[in-house]
Protein backbone atom coordinates (compact mmCIF):
# COMPACT_ATOMS: atom_id res chain seq x y z
CA UNK A 1 0.00 0.00 0.00
CA UNK A 2 1.59 3.29 -1.04
CA UNK A 3 0.78 6.86 0.06
CA UNK A 4 -1.77 7.44 -2.62
CA UNK A 5 -3.80 4.42 -1.50
CA UNK A 6 -3.81 5.66 2.08
CA UNK A 7 -5.31 9.02 1.07
CA UNK A 8 -7.91 7.32 -1.10
CA UNK A 9 -8.92 5.04 1.77
CA UNK A 10 -9.21 8.01 4.08
CA UNK A 11 -11.32 10.11 1.73
CA UNK A 12 -13.65 7.22 1.05
CA UNK A 13 -14.08 6.28 4.69
CA UNK A 14 -17.51 6.84 6.15
CA UNK A 15 -16.92 9.93 8.27
CA UNK A 16 -14.00 11.64 6.58
CA UNK A 17 -15.95 14.65 5.31
CA UNK A 18 -17.67 15.11 8.67
CA UNK A 19 -14.27 15.28 10.33
CA UNK A 20 -13.04 17.63 7.61
CA UNK A 21 -16.02 19.99 8.06
CA UNK A 22 -15.71 20.18 11.84
CA UNK A 23 -11.93 20.47 11.64
CA UNK A 24 -11.97 23.34 9.14
CA UNK A 25 -14.66 25.10 11.16
CA UNK A 26 -12.66 24.81 14.38
CA UNK A 27 -9.54 26.04 12.64
CA UNK A 28 -11.16 29.22 11.32
CA UNK A 29 -12.95 29.90 14.59
CA UNK A 30 -9.62 29.64 16.35
CA UNK A 31 -8.04 32.04 13.85
CA UNK A 32 -10.95 34.47 14.15
CA UNK A 33 -10.80 34.49 17.95
CA UNK A 34 -7.05 34.93 17.79
CA UNK A 35 -7.45 38.12 15.73
CA UNK A 36 -10.31 39.63 17.77
CA UNK A 37 -13.19 38.67 15.47
CA UNK A 38 -12.21 40.92 12.60
CA UNK A 39 -14.63 40.89 9.68
CA UNK A 40 -12.12 39.63 7.13
CA UNK A 41 -11.74 36.46 9.16
CA UNK A 42 -15.43 35.62 9.34
CA UNK A 43 -15.07 31.89 10.05
CA UNK A 44 -18.26 30.84 8.28
CA UNK A 45 -17.24 32.50 5.01
CA UNK A 46 -13.75 31.02 4.91
CA UNK A 47 -14.89 27.57 6.03
CA UNK A 48 -17.44 27.42 3.23
CA UNK A 49 -14.85 28.63 0.73
CA UNK A 50 -12.21 26.08 1.76
CA UNK A 51 -14.61 23.12 1.92
CA UNK A 52 -16.15 24.04 -1.44
CA UNK A 53 -12.76 24.23 -3.10
CA UNK A 54 -11.74 20.90 -1.55
CA UNK A 55 -14.92 19.25 -2.81
CA UNK A 56 -14.37 20.69 -6.26
CA UNK A 57 -10.78 19.55 -6.60
CA UNK A 58 -11.38 16.23 -4.87
CA UNK A 59 -14.19 15.63 -7.38
CA UNK A 60 -16.57 14.67 -4.56
CA UNK A 61 -20.29 14.54 -5.23
CA UNK A 62 -22.30 16.96 -3.08
CA UNK A 63 -24.81 14.23 -2.21
CA UNK A 64 -22.02 12.04 -0.85
CA UNK A 65 -20.75 14.96 1.22
CA UNK A 66 -24.23 15.77 2.54
CA UNK A 67 -24.89 12.12 3.42
CA UNK A 68 -21.79 12.05 5.65
CA UNK A 69 -22.70 15.37 7.29
CA UNK A 70 -26.31 14.44 8.07
CA UNK A 71 -25.64 14.51 11.78
CA UNK A 72 -24.85 18.24 11.57
CA UNK A 73 -28.26 18.83 9.98
CA UNK A 74 -29.87 17.01 12.90
CA UNK A 75 -28.09 19.30 15.37
CA UNK A 76 -29.18 22.28 13.30
CA UNK A 77 -32.87 21.45 13.86
CA UNK A 78 -32.14 20.85 17.52
CA UNK A 79 -30.49 24.27 17.76
CA UNK A 80 -33.64 25.97 16.45
CA UNK A 81 -35.69 24.32 19.19
CA UNK A 82 -33.07 25.34 21.76
CA UNK A 83 -33.61 29.03 20.97
CA UNK A 84 -36.69 28.77 23.20
CA UNK A 85 -34.39 29.02 26.22
CA UNK A 86 -32.97 32.56 25.67
CA UNK A 87 -36.49 33.61 24.69
CA UNK A 88 -37.80 32.36 28.04
CA UNK A 89 -34.89 33.82 30.03
CA UNK A 90 -35.41 37.30 28.54
CA UNK A 91 -39.21 37.21 28.74
CA UNK A 92 -39.53 40.18 31.16
CA UNK A 93 -37.51 42.46 28.93
CA UNK A 94 -39.59 41.35 25.96
CA UNK A 95 -42.89 42.06 27.70
CA UNK A 96 -41.68 45.52 28.71
CA UNK A 97 -40.85 46.43 25.11
CA UNK A 98 -43.50 44.46 23.30
CA UNK A 99 -44.96 47.35 21.29
CA UNK A 100 -41.60 48.51 19.96
CA UNK A 101 -40.52 44.95 19.20
CA UNK A 102 -43.73 44.05 17.38
CA UNK A 103 -43.88 47.20 15.25
CA UNK A 104 -40.19 47.00 14.36
CA UNK A 105 -40.58 43.37 13.34
CA UNK A 106 -43.53 44.13 11.07
CA UNK A 107 -41.78 47.11 9.44
CA UNK A 108 -38.59 45.07 8.99
CA UNK A 109 -40.50 42.24 7.37
CA UNK A 110 -42.26 44.57 4.94
CA UNK A 111 -38.91 46.19 4.11
CA UNK A 112 -37.33 42.81 3.46
CA UNK A 113 -40.17 41.45 1.32
CA UNK A 114 -40.74 44.54 -0.86
CA UNK A 115 -37.43 44.77 -2.77
CA UNK A 116 -37.57 41.05 -3.52
CA UNK A 117 -41.14 41.20 -4.79
CA UNK A 118 -40.30 44.23 -6.98
CA UNK A 119 -37.21 42.39 -8.28
CA UNK A 120 -39.18 39.27 -9.10
CA UNK A 121 -41.82 41.27 -10.97
CA UNK A 122 -39.17 42.94 -13.13
CA UNK A 123 -36.92 39.95 -13.74
CA UNK A 124 -39.35 37.07 -13.38
CA UNK A 125 -37.34 35.07 -10.88
CA UNK A 126 -37.91 31.33 -10.67
CA UNK A 127 -39.87 30.32 -7.51
CA UNK A 128 -37.07 27.92 -6.69
CA UNK A 129 -34.82 30.92 -6.09
CA UNK A 130 -37.54 33.34 -5.02
CA UNK A 131 -38.60 31.54 -1.84
CA UNK A 132 -35.10 31.45 -0.33
CA UNK A 133 -34.71 35.11 -1.33
CA UNK A 134 -37.92 36.15 0.42
CA UNK A 135 -36.89 34.43 3.62
CA UNK A 136 -33.30 35.65 3.65
CA UNK A 137 -33.75 37.79 6.79
CA UNK A 138 -34.68 34.78 8.87
CA UNK A 139 -31.81 32.77 10.27
CA UNK A 140 -30.46 30.08 7.91
CA UNK A 141 -31.99 27.03 9.64
CA UNK A 142 -35.46 28.61 9.62
CA UNK A 143 -35.06 29.82 6.04
CA UNK A 144 -34.03 26.31 5.05
CA UNK A 145 -37.05 24.88 6.79
CA UNK A 146 -39.30 27.31 4.92
CA UNK A 147 -37.72 26.30 1.61
CA UNK A 148 -38.09 22.63 2.46
CA UNK A 149 -41.82 23.04 3.15
CA UNK A 150 -42.46 25.13 0.03
CA UNK A 151 -40.36 22.76 -2.13
CA UNK A 152 -37.69 25.30 -3.02
CA UNK A 153 -33.92 25.00 -3.16
CA UNK A 154 -32.70 24.35 0.40
CA UNK A 155 -28.94 25.04 0.07
CA UNK A 156 -29.67 28.35 -1.65
CA UNK A 157 -31.75 29.35 1.38
CA UNK A 158 -28.75 28.86 3.63
CA UNK A 159 -26.49 30.73 1.26
CA UNK A 160 -28.79 33.75 0.92
CA UNK A 161 -29.21 33.99 4.68
CA UNK A 162 -25.48 33.73 5.27
CA UNK A 163 -24.77 36.35 2.58
CA UNK A 164 -27.26 38.76 4.16
CA UNK A 165 -25.64 38.21 7.53
CA UNK A 166 -22.17 38.86 6.12
CA UNK A 167 -23.29 42.12 4.47
CA UNK A 168 -24.88 43.34 7.71
CA UNK A 169 -21.77 42.37 9.65
CA UNK A 170 -19.67 44.55 7.37
CA UNK A 171 -21.89 47.61 6.86
CA UNK A 172 -23.85 47.55 10.15
CA UNK A 173 -21.14 49.08 12.35
CA UNK A 174 -20.54 51.77 9.71
CA UNK A 175 -24.23 52.72 9.59
CA UNK A 176 -24.44 52.86 13.37
CA UNK A 177 -21.42 55.14 13.47
CA UNK A 178 -22.99 57.48 10.90
CA UNK A 179 -26.46 57.86 12.42
CA UNK A 180 -25.24 57.64 16.04
CA UNK A 181 -27.64 55.19 17.65
CA UNK A 182 -26.41 54.65 21.20
CA UNK A 183 -29.23 52.59 22.68
CA UNK A 184 -27.94 49.05 23.25
CA UNK A 185 -31.31 47.31 22.97
CA UNK A 186 -31.92 49.04 19.66
CA UNK A 187 -28.52 48.19 18.20
CA UNK A 188 -28.70 44.57 19.25
CA UNK A 189 -32.22 44.14 17.97
CA UNK A 190 -31.40 45.63 14.56
CA UNK A 191 -28.37 43.33 14.22
CA UNK A 192 -30.40 40.30 15.23
CA UNK A 193 -33.34 41.01 12.92
CA UNK A 194 -31.32 41.80 9.81
CA UNK A 195 -28.01 40.04 10.33
CA UNK A 196 -28.99 36.96 12.39
CA UNK A 197 -26.50 34.28 13.44
CA UNK A 198 -23.59 35.45 11.34
CA UNK A 199 -23.80 39.00 12.72
CA UNK A 200 -24.35 37.83 16.29
CA UNK A 201 -21.17 35.79 16.23
CA UNK A 202 -19.31 39.07 15.56
CA UNK A 203 -20.99 41.00 18.41
CA UNK A 204 -19.07 39.35 21.22
CA UNK A 205 -17.30 42.56 22.26
CA UNK A 206 -20.49 44.66 22.43
CA UNK A 207 -21.76 43.53 25.82
CA UNK A 208 -24.54 41.39 27.28
CA UNK A 209 -27.58 43.54 26.44
CA UNK A 210 -26.63 43.88 22.79
CA UNK A 211 -26.18 40.13 22.43
CA UNK A 212 -29.37 39.14 24.23
CA UNK A 213 -31.44 41.55 22.15
CA UNK A 214 -29.73 40.36 19.01
CA UNK A 215 -30.70 36.80 19.92
CA UNK A 216 -34.22 37.98 20.54
CA UNK A 217 -34.39 39.75 17.16
CA UNK A 218 -33.08 36.63 15.44
CA UNK A 219 -35.62 34.34 17.05
CA UNK A 220 -38.70 36.53 16.72
CA UNK A 221 -37.93 37.55 13.15
CA UNK A 222 -37.33 33.91 12.27
CA UNK A 223 -40.66 32.86 13.72
CA UNK A 224 -42.53 35.75 12.11
CA UNK A 225 -40.99 35.09 8.70
CA UNK A 226 -41.76 31.38 9.02
CA UNK A 227 -45.39 32.23 9.78
CA UNK A 228 -45.75 34.96 7.14
CA UNK A 229 -43.90 33.42 4.20
CA UNK A 230 -46.47 30.81 3.20
CA UNK A 231 -49.22 33.45 3.39
CA UNK A 232 -47.29 36.06 1.38
CA UNK A 233 -46.37 33.42 -1.15
CA UNK A 234 -50.03 32.43 -1.61
CA UNK A 235 -51.11 36.05 -2.08
CA UNK A 236 -48.49 37.09 -4.62
CA UNK A 237 -47.76 33.97 -6.64
CA UNK B 1 -26.12 15.28 31.70
CA UNK B 2 -25.71 16.54 28.15
CA UNK B 3 -27.71 13.58 26.89
CA UNK B 4 -30.74 14.52 29.00
CA UNK B 5 -30.72 18.04 27.58
CA UNK B 6 -30.62 16.65 24.05
CA UNK B 7 -33.44 14.22 24.83
CA UNK B 8 -35.67 17.04 26.09
CA UNK B 9 -35.02 19.23 23.05
CA UNK B 10 -35.44 16.23 20.77
CA UNK B 11 -38.80 15.46 22.35
CA UNK B 12 -40.09 18.88 21.30
CA UNK B 13 -38.56 18.50 17.86
CA UNK B 14 -40.34 15.17 17.38
CA UNK B 15 -43.66 16.61 18.60
CA UNK B 16 -43.18 19.54 16.21
CA UNK B 17 -42.49 17.22 13.29
CA UNK B 18 -45.51 15.05 14.09
CA UNK B 19 -47.80 18.11 14.28
CA UNK B 20 -46.34 19.35 11.02
CA UNK B 21 -47.07 16.03 9.29
CA UNK B 22 -50.56 15.56 10.70
CA UNK B 23 -51.83 19.06 9.99
CA UNK B 24 -49.81 19.69 6.83
CA UNK B 25 -49.00 23.15 8.20
CA UNK B 26 -46.53 25.10 6.08
CA UNK B 27 -44.37 25.73 9.17
CA UNK B 28 -41.31 23.58 9.81
CA UNK B 29 -41.38 21.06 12.65
CA UNK B 30 -38.39 22.67 14.33
CA UNK B 31 -40.14 26.05 14.46
CA UNK B 32 -43.28 24.44 15.90
CA UNK B 33 -41.04 22.73 18.46
CA UNK B 34 -39.47 26.06 19.34
CA UNK B 35 -42.86 27.70 19.89
CA UNK B 36 -44.16 24.73 21.91
CA UNK B 37 -41.08 24.66 24.14
CA UNK B 38 -41.40 28.42 24.82
CA UNK B 39 -45.09 28.05 25.69
CA UNK B 40 -44.28 25.06 27.89
CA UNK B 41 -41.56 26.95 29.77
CA UNK B 42 -43.78 30.01 30.28
CA UNK B 43 -46.62 27.90 31.69
CA UNK B 44 -44.31 25.90 33.95
CA UNK B 45 -42.72 29.18 35.08
CA UNK B 46 -39.79 27.63 36.95
CA UNK B 47 -36.06 28.25 36.55
CA UNK B 48 -34.70 26.30 33.59
CA UNK B 49 -33.05 23.00 34.47
CA UNK B 50 -29.29 23.13 34.25
CA UNK B 51 -28.83 20.31 31.76
CA UNK B 52 -31.13 21.77 29.12
CA UNK B 53 -29.55 25.19 29.65
CA UNK B 54 -25.99 23.92 29.15
CA UNK B 55 -26.98 21.87 26.13
CA UNK B 56 -28.70 24.78 24.41
CA UNK B 57 -25.74 27.10 25.07
CA UNK B 58 -23.42 24.49 23.62
CA UNK B 59 -25.58 23.99 20.53
CA UNK B 60 -25.95 27.72 19.89
CA UNK B 61 -22.22 28.28 20.19
CA UNK B 62 -21.64 25.70 17.45
CA UNK B 63 -24.31 27.08 15.13
CA UNK B 64 -21.67 28.18 12.60
CA UNK B 65 -20.44 24.61 12.19
CA UNK B 66 -23.96 23.19 11.77
CA UNK B 67 -24.58 25.64 8.93
CA UNK B 68 -21.57 24.56 6.88
CA UNK B 69 -22.91 21.48 5.05
CA UNK B 70 -25.78 23.48 3.58
CA UNK B 71 -23.65 26.55 2.97
CA UNK B 72 -21.36 24.41 0.86
CA UNK B 73 -24.40 23.43 -1.22
CA UNK B 74 -24.05 26.81 -2.90
CA UNK B 75 -21.34 25.36 -5.09
CA UNK B 76 -23.47 22.41 -6.10
CA UNK B 77 -26.33 24.71 -7.10
CA UNK B 78 -24.31 27.60 -8.46
CA UNK B 79 -25.49 26.89 -12.00
CA UNK B 80 -29.07 27.79 -11.10
CA UNK B 81 -28.24 31.35 -10.09
CA UNK B 82 -25.22 31.82 -12.32
CA UNK B 83 -27.07 34.01 -14.83
CA UNK B 84 -28.44 36.57 -12.37
CA UNK B 85 -25.65 36.48 -9.81
CA UNK B 86 -24.91 40.24 -9.98
CA UNK B 87 -28.58 41.19 -9.76
CA UNK B 88 -29.10 38.86 -6.82
CA UNK B 89 -26.08 40.18 -4.94
CA UNK B 90 -27.25 43.77 -5.51
CA UNK B 91 -30.76 42.88 -4.36
CA UNK B 92 -29.46 41.26 -1.18
CA UNK B 93 -27.18 44.21 -0.49
CA UNK B 94 -29.88 46.86 -1.04
CA UNK B 95 -32.57 45.12 0.97
CA UNK B 96 -30.08 44.46 3.78
CA UNK B 97 -29.27 48.18 4.02
CA UNK B 98 -32.94 49.22 3.86
CA UNK B 99 -34.01 46.70 6.51
CA UNK B 100 -31.18 47.65 8.84
CA UNK B 101 -32.07 51.35 8.66
CA UNK B 102 -35.76 50.60 9.07
CA UNK B 103 -35.07 48.54 12.19
CA UNK B 104 -32.96 51.19 13.87
CA UNK B 105 -35.34 54.06 13.17
CA UNK B 106 -38.58 52.22 13.90
CA UNK B 107 -37.28 50.91 17.21
CA UNK B 108 -36.03 54.28 18.46
CA UNK B 109 -39.24 55.93 17.24
CA UNK B 110 -41.36 53.39 19.12
CA UNK B 111 -39.31 53.79 22.28
CA UNK B 112 -39.96 57.54 22.25
CA UNK B 113 -43.59 56.97 21.40
CA UNK B 114 -44.21 54.56 24.26
CA UNK B 115 -42.15 56.55 26.73
CA UNK B 116 -39.32 54.14 27.31
CA UNK B 117 -36.25 56.28 26.80
CA UNK B 118 -35.02 55.71 30.35
CA UNK B 119 -32.84 52.70 29.57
Amino acid sequence: MNDFDLITYMINSEYFWLLYTIGISCFFQFLSARFDHKILLSPIFWSIAVISISLYFGDVDYDVYLEQNKVLLFFLSLTIVSFAIPLYVNRHQIFENWQAILITLLVANICSFLPTIVYSIFFGTDTNILIPLLGKFSTSPINMAISEILNANIPLAAVFSILTGLIITIIGPLIIKIIKITDEENRGFAFGVSGHGVAISQLVSHGEIVISFAALGLILNGILTALMMPIIFKIFY
Amino acid sequence: MMLRGIAKLLAFLVIGNVINQITGMPIAGSVIGLILLTVFLVFRNKPIHKNIFTTSKLLQNSLTTFLLPVGVGFVAYYEIIQDDIIGLLLLIFISAVITFFACLYTYSFCQKQFGRTDK
